[in-house]
């Protein structure tokens, strides 16, 4: 249906992409995930790494195809079917793989980025600290250089792959005292360098994914690990959070387009009162709601996709395909729940994990609340500094006396 | 003023010196024998058998049942405080496994003989017997009358074929109040036995696995040329509908109270993590989407609180409540879905963590809108009343 959107090449890596989700993930892997009996995203990132599909938009001599970011959402879209935790660590290396492709040095795209995109090295971001996700930039772990390092203290929580990932993306305080947005720097710190695990999360869904609490203490790392300039994470972290929130909502897109698919189908064999319930209009407007939500959500995740490939400041459409992208599959799914009846609520079918994956989608990388924060301030500015081109429809009013007009 | 709920919600109007004293057993028996156990028994999917007798020898089990068959004597909003303070539990799993008998034991009260009574409700009320409500099948759940179960009589016995989905209770019940068919189609052909589980030919399923609702077992009843006494028929053949669509009030008012109470749990957590929470150098509840979040959980809990209270008074005094009970379950299952998904955003990450309460409560909140009639199958109710 929206192909139309997407030209030869978008197109072509779509359809290699859902073949790969098609073929190469078996059930009992995902079931292994959600049961927890495997905590770690680096099956997925082989198998997708070893068909050339992860960090589709990095140059190829970074393990990437040079695509832009609309074949990228479109592909994941279909591993988003897969549910939450799969399609994190399929969309890890193009998370972190943001930072070091813009920012980092020659040797650390050829040390890191590549092999990631191969699916050699499993790699994580540890952002989020006990203290606060939203307020980020009030984080505490700290880097202190001394000679040819940097030694990092403090503690990250919520990171998925902290149970096996190789390396991780983490954001420390280098200017404690500075200005917050001049204050970290972000840093590459291999598994080895001392990253200890303090524990892992037992999860309400997006499971096997070794979510967990890591731990630095005096963790020595190189000083070629520093991405980018000293005290200029500020730059990095709005470059990331691109790829993070589109990543959430196209996955998103793709999960909630699951679920309906599972109830739809299910709603025309299901029969009740002698008709099948999809003849209920109580049945089939949930369907044409989930429908028309599901488009609405993937149009403008497209339009956000669009816009970043044209290199234009897109905060705002991107915060909003977060925001509308994960609440429509919230939405859908619910939908495909309740149209299941009892069984939607039990294991035999898949819409109970996909509710329970879904929950976090307005959670993570960045709460929709944080999303509304982006999205007002963007707009006023837009609003605010904009020479006026527009009709000046408030001079429309019945009775449009100025001096009736108070501001307190 | 007699404060109710150990939330402190006030609510004098309804609950009275007895119900005072209901709560404060019931609470000193969640405190005791609930709630250290209790994620125990949710991560292993179910609570012991003694929990039953533990709560029906000192008469948890028996409010709101007549006296002669050992319950405390009819007193509906003894029940409703007894529902909200099992529910400080914290766990909608050990509520409705606990509660089973209260959707089984209506059916035979309203319809069974004297014998039927007094062998198949004092030992339930006194927790030496689980007894489970039996209606739901693999292929039919919202269109009742069309049960396909079986019961042929056979001379003294009934033989019972077909299977039974989705059974609060039902891997351990030791009686089932059954529907049946054994007249023709449609509702006017069915019956409601009660059937023991050390019947002939009576077997159970494994639990299934669900989103929620862990601590109660699910799970499906196969009978195959089961044997049942045909003195276990409660009242004619053909009355098990009516017998069903009575209860289904009763249930659906339990199941609203179930509801605001989780509901009112997830905003009672939230509130306290709101205040302990910093942020941004103050606290979550500086913030103002926060604070009005906060606010519209508080409104709808309320709303939904007293509506379901007033449904009760009138069904206490014997008006028709049908409607006006679909539409409290259909509104205080909205409210629990909608109060525990934010109770869940305002806990951040630390909301999708199992073993935070939150996380429980959203599970558990989602099957009141599909269990004991669906929202739709509510909606069908509340239209046919008001077209
Ligand atoms: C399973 C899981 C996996 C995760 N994976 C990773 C990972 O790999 N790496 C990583 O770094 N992080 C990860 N996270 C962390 C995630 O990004 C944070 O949980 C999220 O950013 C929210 O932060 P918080 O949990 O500290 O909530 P808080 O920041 O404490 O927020 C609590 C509530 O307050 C609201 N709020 C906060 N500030 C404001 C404001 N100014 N205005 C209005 N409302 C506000 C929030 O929206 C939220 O509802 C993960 C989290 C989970 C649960
Ligand atoms: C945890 C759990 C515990 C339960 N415990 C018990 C128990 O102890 N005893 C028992 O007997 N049952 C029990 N149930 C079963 C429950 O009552 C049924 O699941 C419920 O009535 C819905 O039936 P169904 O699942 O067959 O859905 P279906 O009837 O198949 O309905 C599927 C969908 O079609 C819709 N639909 C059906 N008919 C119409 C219509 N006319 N108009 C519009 N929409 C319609 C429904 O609303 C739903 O969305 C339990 C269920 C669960 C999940």
């Amino acid at each position: 249906m929206f192909e139309f959107l997407l030209d030869e090449w978008e197109k072509a890596f779509m359809w290699e992409v859902r073949s790969f989700v098609k073929n190469d993930i078996p059930s009992e892997l995902l079931r292994q995930m959600d049961q927890g009996e495997i905590e770690t995203g680096r099956p997925i990132v082989q198998k997708a790494g070893q068909k050339n599909l992860l960090g589709p938009r990095f140059p190829k001599e970074y393990g990437g195809r040079g695509l832009n970011w609309v074949a990228e959402v479109a592909g994941i879209e279909e591993v988003g079917v897969l549910g939450n935790s799969v399609a994190c660590a399929y969309v890890m290396p193009s998370i972190v793989g943001e930072a070091l492709n813009r920012f980092g040095t020659e040797e650390q795209k050829r040390r890191y980025l590549l092999p990631t995109n191969q699916g050699i090295l499993y790699s994580a971001e540890a952002l989020t600290e006990p203290r606060g996700g939203s307020d980020f930039f009030g984080a505490t772990t700290t880097a202190v250089r001394r000679g040819d390092y940097y030694y990092l203290n403090g503690e990250k929580r919520f990171v998925v792959g902290a149970q096996d990932a190789d390396w991780f993306l983490v954001y420390a305080k280098t200017a404690p005292d500075a200005h917050p947005h001049q204050s970290m720097s972000c840093f590459v710190v291999e598994r080895e360098m001392g990253v200890e695990v303090q524990m892992i999360y037992q999860l309400l869904g997006t499971r096997g994914g070794g979510t967990g609490r890591i731990l630095f203490k005096d963790t020595k790392v190189p000083l070629e690990n520093l991405v980018g300039e000293e005290n200029n994470a500020y730059a990095i972290f709005n470059r990331m959070m691109i790829p993070e929130r589109l990543t959430s909502a196209a996955g998103s897109v793709g999960l909630g387009r699951a679920a309906l698919e599972v109830a739809a189908r299910y709603s025309t064999r299901r029969k009740a009162f002698g008709k099948t319930i999809n003849e209920f209009q109580a049945v089939s407007f949930m369907v044409a709601d989930s429908v028309a939500l599901l488009d609405a959500a993937r149009s403008l995740v497209y339009t956000a996709a669009r816009l970043v490939d044209s290199d234009a400041d897109a905060r705002r459409l991107v915060s909003e395909a977060k925001k509308i992208g994960t609440e429509a599959a919230w939405k859908v799914i619910n939908n495909a729940m309740q149209i299941m009846g009892g069984i939607g609520y039990t294991t035999v079918y898949p819409i109970e994990r996909f509710l329970r994956d879904c929950r976090l989608a307005m959670i993570w990388t960045g709460t929709n609340e944080i999303m509304n924060l982006l999205i007002q301030h963007e707009y006023y500015k837009e609003l605010l500094k904009g020479r006026r081109d527009t009709r000046d429809v408030e001079a429309d009013a019945m009775t449009p006396q100025e001096e009736e007009k108070h501001y307190g | 003023m007699i404060l109710c709920a150990s939330q402190g919600h006030e609510a004098f109007e309804y609950f009275n010196e007895t119900h005072r004293l209901i709560r404060e057993t019931v609470r000193r028996f969640v405190q005791k024998e609930i709630t250290p156990f209790v994620e125990e028994w949710e991560e292993r999917g179910g609570f012991p058998r003694e929990l039953y007798s533990k709560a029906g020898s000192i008469g948890i089990l028996g409010i709101n049942y007549p006296e002669e068959y050992g319950g405390s004597g009819p007193d509906l909003f003894g029940k409703i405080a007894q529902i909200e303070e099992l529910m400080e539990c914290g766990s909608g799993g050990v509520v409705a496994g606990l509660g089973s008998l209260d959707i089984a034991l209506p059916p035979i009260l309203a319809l069974g003989t004297e014998e039927q009574k007094s062998s198949f409700i004092p030992e339930v009320l006194r927790g030496e017997r689980i007894a489970a409500l039996a209606i739901t099948e693999p292929d039919v759940g919202s269109d009742v009358a069309n049960i396909k179960t079986r019961a042929v009589k056979r001379g003294d016995h009934y033989v019972v074929n077909g299977s039974k989905a989705f059974i609060t209770s039902g891997c351990r019940a030791d009686q089932i109040t059954a529907a049946v068919r054994t007249g023709g189609e449609g509702y006017r052909g069915i019956s409601l036995l009660v059937i023991e589980s050390g019947a002939q030919g009576y077997s159970v399923s494994n639990p299934l696995k669900k989103m929620g609702w862990w601590a109660s077992d699910t799970c499906l009843i196969y009978f195959e040329n089961c044997i049942v006494p045909l003195g276990n028929l409660l009242g004619r053949e053909g009355d098990g509908f009516y017998g069903i669509m009575k209860n289904f009030q009763m249930e659906r008012l339990h199941l609203s109270v179930m509801a605001y109470s989780t509901a009112r749990l997830a905003l009672r957590e939230s509130i306290r993590y709101a205040k302990e929470r910093s942020a941004f150098g103050g606290h979550l509840s500086d913030i103002q989407v926060i604070r009005h979040k906060i606010a519209d959980m508080a409104t709808l809990v309320e709303a939904a609180t007293e509506f379901t209270y007033r449904v009760a008074v009138k069904m206490e005094g014997g008006l028709d409540q049908t409607k006006e009970v679909s539409m409290a379950k259909n509104f205080s299952s909205h409210v629990a879905e909608r109060v525990t998904y934010e109770a869940v955003q305002i806990h951040g990450g630390y909301g999708y963590m199992r073993g935070y309460l939150v996380e429980r409560l959203f599970r558990d909140a989602r099957v009141l809108s599909i269990g004991g009639g669906t929202k739709e199958i509510m909606k069908e109710i509340i239209a046919k009343h008001i077209l």
